[in-house]
């Protein structure tokens, strides 16, 4: 349950007061302060200890969505959205390099076509070529130029249907090759999850439209796969037995510990942060060095930890 | 986690643009129960106020008090800083939960009244009526004091599925525990409730 996300409407009827906006919280708690009664502290610490003993974190990953569900839900509201632009709004020239919010989906549809091909294991015709994420959407994104906004539209959200269902045929952790990396078809869910959700930011900002809030086991989700993707992967040559935690605020936060350590040492740098900037970093919405963090302990191992979070963002 | 960080060979800490309360949320992800301290320390006089001014009742504001830090302690992650302080969280938290309570009550009240007005309606007569309505108050305030006597964490189950018209699974998820667990309560409370009210009577008869 998270006040933050639910409506401040809740008042049925004359039996009980309604429920508070959350701006008028402070207000409300400030004039009603009344100190507890002495033992309650105790009596709360005896309980608490009994329904989560101390020093038990909550991992990061805990209560995520699957990667099937996060990327089909990802995919859903970016329709949404669409089907309520106005012809003005689709030209509307955003802030990425293919231009237009047209341009943009036309893109996205190329990519779910190239990510369904990668999934029947098409292999690629020039494997430099295959590197380069915006040039394997081109074709098919100039295949749809004559079509109209709407049709454009349904054509992309068909191409992602039509990925999602070739990902649900096979197990999460069947190997495939997205650009030339190789990833299980949950990572390249997440992935595609990152990519809908940046440009969904990308057309919102277009349009002047409030950014889309992700939901809890989403983020949770794609945070927690990136950081188990990259976890390993990051260490300073000079000192490779220092590790990290990254400790993720906010609805699918949580703790995890990233580098290669011997068993039961302590990370060496603990780093804390919002979990939807520290995804905007990963989908390069947001650069490393201006991600809002606080940094305890050796610092040498952020900037090569928030380095390796980008490395997969795919624009 | 802090002692170890500091005996690490660089040290150094470095704030950029995060909410005040963000230190105290990561604590309590990551288990450290000095950090629920810290939050009870700040913010337990404004929760248990609200509650009680809410409520009119101290003992449901210390009820609504311990879930509220409860809730923190176990969903920390639910506190989202970029809509609001940890302040204004627990405000609304606790806000919420006192106007469930009044609620309940008010439902209990409701049920009270009617099952005391169809009491009074059957054919035992004014005597028998009178006894009757004795014997069922007798019986009430029993039953108040003895669920006074249980635990907090199966009075509240107990509270939610009989006064709050909960089921398993509502009570589960307002618990935040497991449909098993709730049932488990639920079955011990009923059960310590029998034997408190039986005791006395047991106790007559020997």
């Amino acid at each position: 349950m998270n006040p933050h996300d639910e409506s401040d409407d809740m008042n049925d009827g004359d039996t009980a007061p309604p429920d508070i906006p959350i701006c008028a919280a402070d207000a409300l708690i400030a004039a009603t302060a009344a100190p507890a009664p002495d033992d309650l502290a105790e009596r709360i610490a005896a309980t608490a200890a009994t329904a989560r003993p101390a020093g038990r974190m909550i991992a990061l990953g805990t209560g995520a969505a699957q990667p099937i569900d996060a990327f089909c839900s990802t995919a859903l509201e970016l329709r949404a959205l669409l089907l309520e632009l106005s012809d003005a709004e689709w030209h509307a020239p955003t802030r990425t390099q293919y231009g237009t919010v047209r341009d943009l989906v036309a893109h996205l549809a190329g990519s779910e076509d190239y990510c369904t091909r990668a999934m029947a294991r098409v292999p690629a015709v020039d494997p430099v070529a295959d590197f380069d994420h915006p040039a394997c959407s081109r074709e098919v994104a100039a295949s749809l130029a004559e079509l109209t906004n709407d049709e454009l539209g349904e054509a992309w959200f068909a191409l992602s249907t039509t990925f999602a269902e070739a990902c649900r045929n096979d197990p999460d952790t069947v190997p495939l090759s997205l650009h030339q990396l190789p990833m299980s078809i949950g990572g390249a869910l997440v992935l595609r999850t990152f990519e809908l959700w940046a440009h969904t930011e990308d057309i919102c900002a277009a349009i002047g439209r409030p950014l889309p809030r992700l939901d809890g086991p989403r983020l949770s989700c794609m945070a927690s796969r990136l950081v188990g993707a990259i976890g390993s992967l990051v260490r300073l040559p000079d000192a490779p037995g220092i590790t990290g935690r990254v400790v993720l605020l906010g609805p699918g936060g949580g703790v995890a510990d990233f580098g290669v350590a011997a068993t039961g040492e302590a990370p060496g740098t603990r780093i804390v942060a919002d979990i939807v900037d520290y995804c905007r970093v990963a989908s390069r919405r947001i650069s490393a060095e201006d991600l809002p963090r606080s940094v305890t302990g050796d610092d040498r191992l952020v900037a090569p930890f928030l380095a390796a979070t980008s490395m997969f963002a795919k624009d | 986690m802090q002692s170890d960080l500091l005996t690490a060979s660089i040290v150094r800490t470095t704030d950029t643009g995060l909410h005040p309360d963000t230190e105290l949320l990561a604590r309590l992800l990551e288990g450290d129960s000095g950090a629920l301290r810290a939050a009870y320390a700040c913010y337990s006089s404004l929760v248990f106020g609200l509650a009680r001014r809410v409520t009119s009742s101290a003992s449901a504001a210390e009820d609504i008090t311990q879930e509220v830090f409860l809730q923190l302690w176990e969903r920390p992650d639910a506190v989202d800083l970029s809509r609001g302080s940890l302040r204004s969280y627990l405000g609304v938290v606790t806000h919420r939960r006192a106007v469930d309570a009044v609620r309940r009550a008010s439902r209990a009240r409701t049920r009270d009244e009617r099952a005391g007005w169809e009491s009074n309606t059957t054919s035992l007569g004014i005597e028998g009526g009178v006894v009757e309505r004795d014997e069922q108050a007798r019986r009430t305030r029993q039953l108040r004091e003895a669920i006074d006597t249980l635990p907090a964490d199966q009075r509240r189950a107990l509270e939610l599925a009989y006064f709050g018209d909960c089921t398993y699974r509502e009570v589960a998820t307002e618990l935040g525990i497991p449909e098993g667990t709730a049932k488990s309560r639920l079955r011990l409370a009923i059960a310590k409730l029998r034997d408190l009210i039986d005791a006395p009577e047991r106790l007559a008869q020997a």
